[in-house]
């Protein structure tokens, strides 16, 4: 067990990236590396049951066979998995605190910064109650309004916590979605995941308020691999919110989380994801790997996801939220805006699978690359032959700024049902010189038109974010591209 | 107020203003009538910073500052103001977020205090009535869409909440019908102040039967080559500008 | 070796047997690069990224015979309409037939011969251009193309218009598995004009295997237009690469109508590499059956102020599969570029498949890239339209797809040509 205790020396960067100060805790982690007695490890320290661990050594095993993709157009050196903490969690959660009050109050402050209420008399600003599970390093460390859920029959919680109080649950859909042996990185992830968030909405539920998990890496050389699982039962609706931050720090930390999600008949989930990793320097060094495998079961008729994310943090962004449309009638949905800047690089998309009759879905992706960043939109569609009457229309545009930047589109349109009807456009251009002149004649900034006008660009995806989620990334614009005009 | 001093600037390789000189006191309204390619569209860029326009020499002194050593927006904050002869479109920004991001901007280069979303609605709404702009034209993207007199009407609107001490008009008559000239006309009268100083850009002189100049100048060939009262506008309607050509040339 | 596909193995050992006629240092050079490079992997395979949606199973039988054996009788080869004059080149299973052919006399700037030709007399000619274009690294089957070369069509203009377009004709007949590996070669320079018709037409069923690569340098203000015509035989696969080089004020401008072919796969790589190049690639793809058709194409846009557009249509019937692959790519520094895409598919029936993949790779800030793509069935409202004026259902499909069709062709060819493609579309919906 090694304490760690880090002071934050760069303080001048903070003004740049908010987020990046450390929180000064003792921390209870796992040795340094990756083997089987490191899973065996997490497994007794989450006290599971032997399923879930036979579950867990059956993907290191699958995933020691497994090659790393390189089919992204990302570069980074190699990774080395065994120099890397797989279970860190603050020391004062050893024995589980019961309530907030018994939360580590560096811990409480620290969400404060953030702007995440963790106690239920705090709210966002003008917004209804959002509940909130807060995930800091490996472990869940308070979950909101949980009562006032349970009234509903809304389970939310630490997956981990599920595991023991909803075992059925979890054993029915945990890898229903996202199967152990997926892909490089959900394998990885199916090994070693610590804990993330579980909710269950019942039939006809429509959850009451919006649900809301906040990731925080604090402890240095570790890795984050959190899973999430949203079961939407049949005619139940919620809206779900993911954010995410850490500390500025040299080394690249790798996050590798899996979400999978499962919408029965006439069911509703919208997911929303605020991204704000710590990027890295200007000049590269350091920030998030955010290795990420995202995937919605829409398995009933009528059901209905929809993706919203915006990406402007980590160093390289790798993900693909998809839909696999199986139910007749479903709807998928992603609205995507990824930010680059500097030397960041992202890499993403998605897929939507049409497998049902009269299935429809929709992309709308923006793209802006700024300094030496480079952003590849990658995307899916495919109509399988029972698709009959699916629609799919898509729109991915690109903005470029700067000369050293640049912007790609890799969509792959895969049709076998001729009455399945698709549609793709894509552009790519850079701000206009007149658009600028005519903000500047006007009195605001160079990086206040640009932010303004990249806004204008993103507005489609937007006006889809939950309002309280809208304020904070239309911000997180501005700041992203600070620095990539002049 | 506004005091330009032998100004020469090119576009690329070619000269456009060839010493050119004039002098605007506060609240004076002057006008600027010449030929196509007289230099008239260039004096508005090179006085509102336009890239691309470069000042080979002469100086152009604001309210005592250099107005040539500042930024675009710096100048709008000092109170300089162009009316665009063709206003750009913005997709997705809508009107009203434009005009409140900058007049907040302005009001914070000067010191004064910024609007707050229901003040500004308001502070807009006076204008808007008066220039007959409806609501659903500020949820517009920015001139997206917008026909001529639309265009040109919300030129008038920006100008009006942007309280400038200067306002360049560049052609503003351009595209307009007669019913559309009257509001922007009388839209422009109406914002006319011992504080405001205005330079009016036109080919016509229709314009100025709505906006009254004080003094009216001749730009032929980058220069100015006559200036009198508002009679010599309606001699130029009769006469036409060849007489300065030739004498230019 | 040891793990390449037995079609792959075949052709090698093949190549290393033959004592080709023309034996200059540089050529054998040539060859001898493309036989290496071949070797490394082969054939491609599907777990290739270009060649993720097009198999080349249906070679694993295919031998390397060459006999050169044609029932003449079978094939129309006067088949323009009158007032359609041509220089006619014919080249049967990819050898030179001086007999059908009918070329000249030419100005002065101007020689149109074949390859054989040119190796045979005057090899020095060419020694400069040949395998210029395009890498053996990156695309195995140019460089097994490249291992074989020693017929095809050499076309030399410099300061020329040429007064008739250039017919070129490759018959084929599949018996014994044929196949063969035509090279061309086209060179116009300083402010030339010339207009190439190459048409791919097979006799019987049996499989045969037509490898055949175009080298295109055009230059100073030349243009160049490129129609092609794919009907090869039920049996016959056809792979068709084009690498083309454009210069200063040049245009590169193509049309290809596919039709034909077990399987076929036209390849396009064009580098605008000048300022002022421009490129157009258009074509139209018809399939029933089994058939497969592939469209590949790369556009790079490698300096400041040049332009592409491109445009394929295509409708699918029965069990066919159609492919299309474009990228542009725009390399930093090469502002100014505009770039258009646009690919459009029509569905005719539950089995038929399209697989598309249009990229944009883009690295410098000042350039207009757009692309399009859409697949599906013909549209309601406009079948209603036509059936509200009395007109049945199935005629009023086959006029709606015949306009969807010849609407490219009015685009994408010169009026002269107009006729003979649309012709080929008629008769294919009256099939």
């Amino acid at each position: 067990m090694v304490a760690v205790t880090e002071t934050v020396d760069q303080v001048e960067l903070v003004e740049k990236y908010k987020y990046g100060f450390v929180t000064d805790i003792e921390s209870d982690q796992a040795p340094k590396g990756l083997n089987e007695g490191i899973i065996r490890f997490i497994s007794a320290k989450k006290e599971e049951p032997s399923w879930l661990l036979d579950w867990r050594l059956k993907a290191y095993a699958h995933w020691l066979t497994m090659k790393e993709p390189n089919w992204a157009k990302v570069g980074y050196p190699p990774i080395d998995y065994q120099d890397s903490y797989y279970y860190s969690a603050p020391k004062s959660m050893d024995d589980g605190p019961d309530s907030l009050g018994d939360v580590d109050p560096e811990i409480l402050d620290t969400y404060k910064k953030l702007g995440i209420p963790l106690h239920e008399q705090e709210v966002l600003a003008g917004v209804k109650n959002v509940a909130v599970d807060a995930v800091f390093d490996s472990v869940s460390v308070a979950t909101t309004f949980k009562e006032a859920l349970s009234k509903e029959g809304v389970i939310f919680c630490p997956i981990s916590e599920a595991v023991k109080e909803h075992p059925d649950l979890v054993k029915q859909y945990l890898g229903s979605v996202v199967p152990y042996s997926d892909n490089y990185f959900a394998t990885l992830n199916s090994a070693v995941f610590t804990d993330g968030s579980f909710v269950y909405i019942p039939k006809g539920v429509n959850c009451p308020m919006e649900l809301s998990t906040y990731f925080r890496i604090n402890a240095s050389n570790t890795g984050q691999f959190e899973r999430t699982l949203i079961i939407a039962d049949a005619g139940s609706k919620v809206s779900y919110l993911e954010g995410c931050t850490a500390p500025m720090r040299d080394e690249n930390q790798l996050h590798a989380a899996v979400v999978e999600l499962v919408i029965l008949d006439d069911a509703d989930i919208k997911y929303s994801t605020v991204q704000n990793w710590y990027p890295g320097d200007e000049n590269g060094v350091g920030g998030i790997y955010n290795f990420v495998t995202k995937r919605a079961a829409c398995r009933g008729r009528n059901a209905k996801v929809s993706w919203t994310q915006v990406e402007t943090g980590s160093a390289i962004t790798w993900k693909y939220p998809s839909c696999i449309l199986q139910g007749d009638h479903s709807v998928g949905e992603f609205y995507s805006v990824a930010i680059t800047n500097n030397h960041q690089q992202a890499d993403t998309g998605t897929k939507m699978i049409h497998l049902g009759k009269n299935t429809s879905s929709k992309i709308i992706a923006k793209g802006i690359s700024a300094g030496k960043s480079q952003s590849t939109y990658r995307g899916l569609v495919k109509m399988m032959p029972k698709a009959e009457g699916s629609r799919n229309y898509t729109q991915c545009d690109s903005l470029l700024i700067g000369k050293e930047c640049g912007a790609h589109t890799v969509p792959y349109i895969e049709s076998r049902n001729k009455s399945a009807k698709i549609e793709h456009e894509a552009t790519t251009s850079k701000i206009a010189d007149d658009q600028l002149f005519y903000c500047r004649q006007r009195g605001i900034s160079e990086e206040d038109a640009v932010a303004l006008i990249v806004n204008g660009f993103c507005r489609d995806v937007m006006q889809e974010l939950p309002m309280e989620f809208a304020v904070e990334a239309q911000k997180l614009v501005g700041i992203s591209l600070e620095g990539s005009v002049g | 107020m506004l005091e330009i001093k032998n100004l020469h600037a090119r576009v690329g390789e070619v000269e456009i203003l060839k010493g050119l000189d004039l002098t605007i006191g506060s609240g004076e309204v002057h006008a600027i009538m010449g030929p196509n390619g007289a230099g008239k569209s260039t004096l508005s860029y090179v006085l509102s910073g336009r890239e691309g326009y470069e000042v080979t020499s002469g100086t152009v002194l604001y309210q005592g500052k250099n107005l040539l050593d500042m930024e675009p927006e710096k100048r709008a904050g000092e109170g300089v103001f162009l009316a665009f002869q063709y206003p750009v479109e913005i997709p997705g920004v809508s009107t009203m977020n434009f005009l409140k991001a900058s007049v907040n901007s302005v009001r914070r280069y000067r010191g004064q205090s910024e609007f707050d979303a229901m003040d500004f609605l308001k502070f807009v709404r006076r204008q808007t009535k008066v220039l007959n702009i409806g609501d659903d034209m500020l949820k517009r993207a920015v001139n997206v869409g917008f026909s001529g007199g639309e265009k040109k009407r919300a030129e008038v609107l920006q100008m009006a909440v942007l309280e400038p001490t200067l306002a360049l008009l560049d052609e503003t008559d351009s595209g307009l019908d007669v019913d559309a000239l009257r509001i922007v006309g009388e839209g422009v009268t109406a914002l006319r102040s011992p504080e405001r100083s205005m330079l009016v850009i036109t080919h016509y002189q229709r314009l100025l039967d709505y906006i009254v100049p004080d003094v009216v100048h001749v730009l032929a060939d980058g220069k100015i080559v006559d200036t009198g009262d508002k009679e010599l506008a309606i001699k130029l309607e009769k006469n036409g500008y060849a007489r300065y050509a030739e004498a230019a040339a | 070796m040891g793990n390449l596909s037995k079609s792959s193995q075949t052709f090698i050992k093949q190549n290393k047997a033959i004592e080709f006629s023309c034996s200059e240092p540089w050529l054998e050079q040539l060859r001898k690069s493309g036989l290496e490079n071949f070797s490394v992997n082969g054939l491609p395979t599907p777990n290739v990224e270009e060649w993720k949606y097009t198999s080349l199973k249906v070679l694993d039988n295919i031998g390397n015979g060459n006999n050169g054996v044609l029932d003449v009788d079978q094939v129309d080869l006067d088949w323009l309409p009158a007032g359609l004059e041509t220089h006619k080149l014919v080249f049967v299973n990819g050898c030179f037939d001086k007999g059908l052919s009918a070329i000249g006399p030419f100005g002065e700037g101007i020689k149109v011969l074949s390859l054989s030709e040119v190796l045979a007399t005057e090899p020095a000619l060419i020694e400069g251009y040949l395998g210029q274009i395009g890498s053996v690294e990156d695309l195995p089957v140019l460089a097994l193309n490249t291992a074989f070369i020693d017929d095809g069509l050499v076309v030399l203009i410099e300061n020329a218009i040429l007064d008739k377009p250039i017919e070129v004709v490759y018959v084929s007949q599949g018996s014994g598995n044929t196949s063969y590996h035509p090279r061309n070669l086209i060179v116009a320079k300083n402010n030339s004009s010339l207009t190439i018709l190459e048409r791919h037409i097979g006799i019987g069923d049996d499989t045969y295997f037509s490898n055949n690569v175009s080298e295109f340098i055009v230059d100073g203000g030349s243009y160049v237009k490129h129609y092609r015509m794919l009907e090869d035989g039920s049996g016959g696969v056809n792979l068709s690469t084009v690498n083309a080089r454009i210069g200063k004020d040049a245009t590169y401008d193509s049309f290809i109508l596919s039709v034909g072919g077990r399987l076929s796969r036209s390849e396009v790589h064009v580098a605008c590499q000048a300022e002022g190049a421009h490129t157009n690639l258009n074509g139209v793809y018809i399939a029933c059956a089994n058939q497969h058709m592939d469209h590949t194409t790369l556009i790079e846009h490698l300096v400041p102020n040049t332009t592409s557009n491109e445009s394929y249509k295509g409708a699918l019937d029965d069990k066919a599969r159609g492919v299309f692959q474009g990228s542009i790519i725009v390399a930093d520094g090469a502002d100014g570029t505009d770039g258009r895409m646009s690919n459009k598919t029509l569905l005719l029936s539950d089995d038929a498949e399209i697989d598309a993949k249009p990229q944009l790779e883009i690295y410098a800030d000042d350039v207009q890239c757009a692309h399009g793509f859409t697949a599906g069935e013909l549209d309601e409202e406009a079948l209603f339209y036509l059936r509200s004026r009395g007109i049945s259902d199935a005629l009023a499909r086959s006029m709606l797809v015949e306009g969807f069709l010849t609407d490219a062709i009015d685009s994408g060819v010169d009026e002269d040509f107009r006729g003979i493609f649309i012709n080929r579309i008629s008769e294919w919906m009256g099939r």
